[in-house]
Formats: structure tokens, C-alpha cells, sequence
């Protein structure tokens, strides 16, 4: 699968809508959180007019509930579906977790089995959602705390075997997998060599916060160096793919957030990054 | 699903929706699983603390009501009522003033101001266009009204003025007292607005709703025209109604 490569962008982010809308910086495109929008109108709905005239916005969301008890909610996809039509998205992400539980959403990804029947769940729903959208779906790696029980595989075989089963592309988040391979102790760049790097969609990149219990993704900062390096490490093997940087707590200006992607698009231009496909999104 | 899927999400669900402050709870389901349950407790950590983190942000108002003990305390049984049933996070709040009213920490007070506050949030930002203008003078069709024990829009306004001013001062807490309130989005920049429902605000919502000519409200009414004209045109500028495109003279 070819996706269209769309440059380095940011998270779209409420305390930045007036910035975005007088900015003369650098910025390739935008992704939104889906939920944030599907189910809203009036300002919200506005500003992301402005901002879709001038750049490509794609939805990424977190509570789909790919690999959870109940089957997901047709509601959410008909509300994801004509969010994803009016952007005109050349495809759509969610994570590979769960994120209901007893029927109640957790807004918490949750890390699921590393089962073969939980891969069979994934692939088989993954198949609906990208049927129903009408366009490529994605998923992402998610960060987890602890790996849950009756593990048959490990994460990487887990990734490859759902992506294998499910046809989907790969939303690559190189932070997740630098704060998983510090949390549970794996070399990362063995990681990367793992996965199916021709599936990546796109790529994450954010930052974390450090405690003693754990690495936490929290979006909180910049991209930290080590994150950078392995960043540098994927292109290497893949060449330019379009770059997202995330940042969600500790929301900086809309300046700061932009000097990362401005980093993120110096590095893919070492890599020989074409121009960014806008015509995909129109 | 197999019976381990089965006992995977029943042992979750037992963990964050019944005790989620004690992650061995999960760990007894799967006596074979090595896990830290420190790490594990990350997941009971985060999940409730996005409720208490919705909450505090949607109902900052109401919250200033309520000591800060009592506050997590409040937030954390709400949590365990399961509300989130919804996709977006901030849909969990909806059933929250009722529920704070019933609870022995919660008042009328902290109650009629959650209320008002989530109004305002589900005026701010539910679906549809509200029209710059229309054909004929009209009311803005999101127009809703809200019946609480406290004036809670002087209080409101008051404290959103020291908000902006970022002085610190205090802000009376709102009087006892009946309030009718009206809240719309308006037109122009779709904040929420709001306004206390006086008699002269509600006659010019009937003469509109009604179609009544401006003179005959005024003589029924005891008031002058030029009063009725002033109140329709303030009405007009905050969005209340929506005048034709061509301007008021023209109705």
C-alpha cells in the first residue's frame, strides 16, 4: 500500500486555532483528535474550516476500541465516516488497544493479549472500520505499562501478525516505541527491524516524561534526543515518510510546537523528501 | 470469545470499574501472569483521574463550591458510576449537577452552577449552524432556558470580569434566589452567551416568537415602543434574535 506523503505536521489543538489561522511558518498538514470533532459544531467546526482551506487535516482517534470486549459502536463510525468524507482523508488511525471497558469508555489506551485470537479480533473488526470508512485505516503502536497476561508472542510478532491478518498500514509511533523498549527493557532498533516497515503510513513523534515507575507518554515536551536518533534510524531504512509531532499536555505556543516539525522536515530532507502531496487531500 | 478473553476483560473491568486503586485485584484472576503491580496501577491511576480531570475542567465554577477533599472525593465515586458511556470526554459530565445536588457534599449551589456551566459547554458545542441573519426577525434557534435557585449570571459574569483582569479577587458566591436564564450561541463568534430572563427581554422574545406589531406589546405591556426597539436592538446585538441581513427598519 502507497500512502501519499504529506510532510511534517502537528496535532491540531484548541489553544492554537488563532495562531494556526495568522501563521507564515512552515507546516505541511494537521491531524486532529477524531473524537474531538465528530460530535461537535459551531466554534469548533469553524476554526477546522479555516484550518482545512489552508492545510490538509487528517483524524487520528483514541477510542475506537479495536481489540475490546464488544464489537465497535456503529455510531462511531458513521460520526468517524462523515468526519473522515468532509476532510476529504486519504485514511484514518486509531490504536491497536482497547479503550471501553464494561461498555464504558476509558479515554485511556489500554493494552491488549498478545494472542493469536486477539489478532483474529483485531483483523476481522480492522477489515469492517476500513469497509466502512471507505479509505485505508491505520494503527497505531500504543505504549504499554505492563504486558498483559496469556501473552503467546511478543509485541513485535503481535504488530506483524495483525498487520499481516488485517491488511491495514502501520501509524509508526517512534516515542511509543522508545518508552516500551525502556519500560521493558528491549533494544529498540532490533524492534524496528522487526516490523513490516514497508506498512508504515506515517510516523508520531512526541515527547514523554520520565518516573521512577515507568516511562509515561504523556506528550508533555519536546521530542527528546534518543527519539530523534531513532527517528533518524527508521528513515534510514524506509526514506522520507510523513512525520506527526504530537504534543497534548504542558501545550507550549504554537511556535514551539512548530520548530519541532520544522525539525522533523530538515530530517526528511536529509532523506530526500519530496514535496508533500496536497492534492491527496482535496 | 475464548473463556480467557472472557476472564481478561472481567478481571479488567472488576480492576479499573470496582477497585481501582488496588491492581492485585486483576493480578488474582491470572495467577500465572508476572506483572509489576506498580506498573499495573498506572492504568487505575490514569483512568479515573481523566473523570476527575473532565470534571474539575467542566465544572471549575461548581468546584470552587465544594471543599478540595470532598472534590476528588466526588469525583472518584462519579467515576465508579460508569457515566462514560459516550465516545467524547466531556459527554461524561451530563448527568453530574443532578447527581452532585443528591450527594451530601454537594448543594443547591455548587449544583445550580455545574448546571449552568454544562449548559453553557452543550450550547457552546453542539451541531448545527445558527444563521447570521434571517428572513424575518427571529429568536436564534439554539435559544434554551434553565431554571435555577441562585442568580447565577451576575456571579458568572463577575467572575469570568476577574478571571480576565487576573487580579485574584474574590467573587461573592451567587445569591439565593429564583433565576430563569437564557443561553445561545451566538452567531458571530458561537461562544456561549447568557442572560438573565427579564420581563422586558422575555416580552421582546414573545413579540417576535408571537408576531405581536411592537405597538400593540407596548400598550398591553405598559411600556414605551422606543424601550421595546432599545431591548430588540441589544437582543439583536448579543445574538438573542436574528435580524434580516437588510437591518432592523426593515421588520
Amino acid at each position: 500500500m502507497n500512502y501519499p506523503y504529506l510532510g511534517a505536521g502537528i496535532g491540531l489543538r484548541r489553544d492554537h486555532y488563532e495562531g494556526l489561522q495568522g501563521t507564515e511558518r512552515a507546516l505541511d498538514w494537521l491531524e486532529l483528535i477524531s473524537e474531538n470533532f465528530m460530535s461537535h459544531g459551531g466554534f469548533h467546526r469553524r476554526n477546522l474550516a479555516k484550518i482545512r482551506a489552508r492545510w490538509p487535516v487528517i483524524p487520528h482517534g483514541v477510542s475506537l476500541d479495536i481489540g475490546g470486549r464488544d464489537e465497535p459502536d456503529p455510531g462511531y463510525l458513521d460520526d468517524l465516516a462523515a468526519l473522515a468524507d468532509e476532510l476529504s482523508a486519504p485514511f484514518v488511525s486509531d490504536h491497536l488497544c482497547l479503550s471501553r471497558v464494561g461498555g464504558i469508555y476509558t479515554h485511556e489506551l489500554i493494552p491488549l493479549p498478545y494472542r493469536e485470537e486477539v489478532v483474529e479480533v483485531v483483523a476481522r473488526r480492522a477489515k469492517l472500520v476500513q469497509e466502512r470508512l471507505g479509505r485505508p485505516f491505520l494503527l497505531e503502536n500504543a505504549t504499554y505499562y505492563v504486558e498483559m497476561p496469556g501473552a503467546e508472542m511478543d509485541e513485535a510478532t503481535f504488530l506483524q501478525r495483525v498487520l499481516e491478518a488485517s491488511g491495514c498500514g502501520l501509524l509508526l509511533d517512534v516515542n511509543n516505541t522508545y518508552v516500551n523498549s525502556v519500560n521493558h527493557g528491549y533494544d529498540p532498533r532490533a524492534f524496528l527491524e522487526r516490523l513490516p516497515l514497508e506498512r508504515v503510513g506515517y510516523v508520531h513523534l512526541a515527547g514523554h516524561r520520565t518516573e521512577e515507575r515507568a516511562l509515561i507518554d504523556d506528550h508533555g515536551s519536546a521530542v527528546p534526543q534518543p527519539v530523534w536518533e531513532l527517528y533518524r534510524f527508521l528513515l534510514e531504512r524506509t526514506g522520507p515518510l510523513t512525520t506527526l509531532v504530537e504534543w497534548d499536555a504542558n501545550l507550549p505556543e504554537l511556535e514551539r510546537v512548530l520548530d519541532e516539525a520544522d525539525q522533523a522536515r530538515a530530517i526528511l530532507a536529509e532523506f530526500g523528501a519530496p514535496q508533500p502531496a496536497l492534492e491527496a487531500t482535496r | 470469545m475464548s473463556d480467557f478473553l472472557a476472564r481478561f476483560h472481567e478481571s479488567l473491568e472488576a480492576y479499573l470499574y470496582g477497585a481501582p486503586e488496588d491492581p492485585a485485584v486483576m493480578k488474582a484472576a491470572h495467577p500465572e501472569w508476572e506483572v509489576s503491580l506498580e506498573r499495573l496501577g498506572i492504568y487505575g491511576e490514569f483512568v479515573p483521574y481523566y473523570v476527575f480531570e473532565t470534571l474539575s475542567a467542566l465544572f471549575s465554577g461548581a468546584r470552587s463550591f465544594v471543599e478540595p477533599a470532598a472534590w476528588e472525593d466526588l469525583c472518584r465515586r462519579y467515576f465508579l458510576r460508569r457515566t462514560s458511556t459516550f465516545y467524547e470526554i466531556n459527554s461524561l459530565g451530563r448527568g453530574f449537577p443532578e447527581w452532585l445536588r443528591e450527594q451530601p457534599e454537594g448543594s443547591d449551589l455548587a449544583a445550580d452552577v455545574a448546571l449552568f456551566e454544562f449548559s453553557r459547554h452543550e450550547i457552546f458545542i453542539a451541531r448545527g449552524e445558527v444563521p447570521a441573519s434571517a428572513e424575518v426577525l427571529s429568536v436564534n434557534p439554539t435559544l434554551g432556558t434553565l431554571q435555577l435557585g441562585h442568580q447565577v449570571t451576575r456571579w458568572a459574569k463577575l467572575a469570568r470580569a476577574a478571571e480576565e483582569a487576573d487580579e485574584g479577587r474574590e467573587v461573592p458566591a451567587p445569591e439565593p434566589g429564583a433565576e430563569l436564564v437564557l443561553l445561545w450561541r451566538h452567531p458571530r463568534d458561537l461562544l456561549a452567551n447568557y442572560w438573565t430572563a427579564k420581563p422586558r427581554t422575555l416580552l421582546a422574545l414573545k413579540i417576535v416568537l408571537e408576531g405581536i406589531p411592537i405597538g400593540v406589546a407596548a400598550s398591553e405591556g405598559g411600556v414605551s415602543e422606543e424601550e421595546i426597539r432599545q431591548v430588540i436592538v441589544e437582543a439583536i446585538e448579543h445574538g438573542l434574535l436574528l435580524a434580516p441581513a437588510e437591518g432592523l427598519d426593515s421588520v
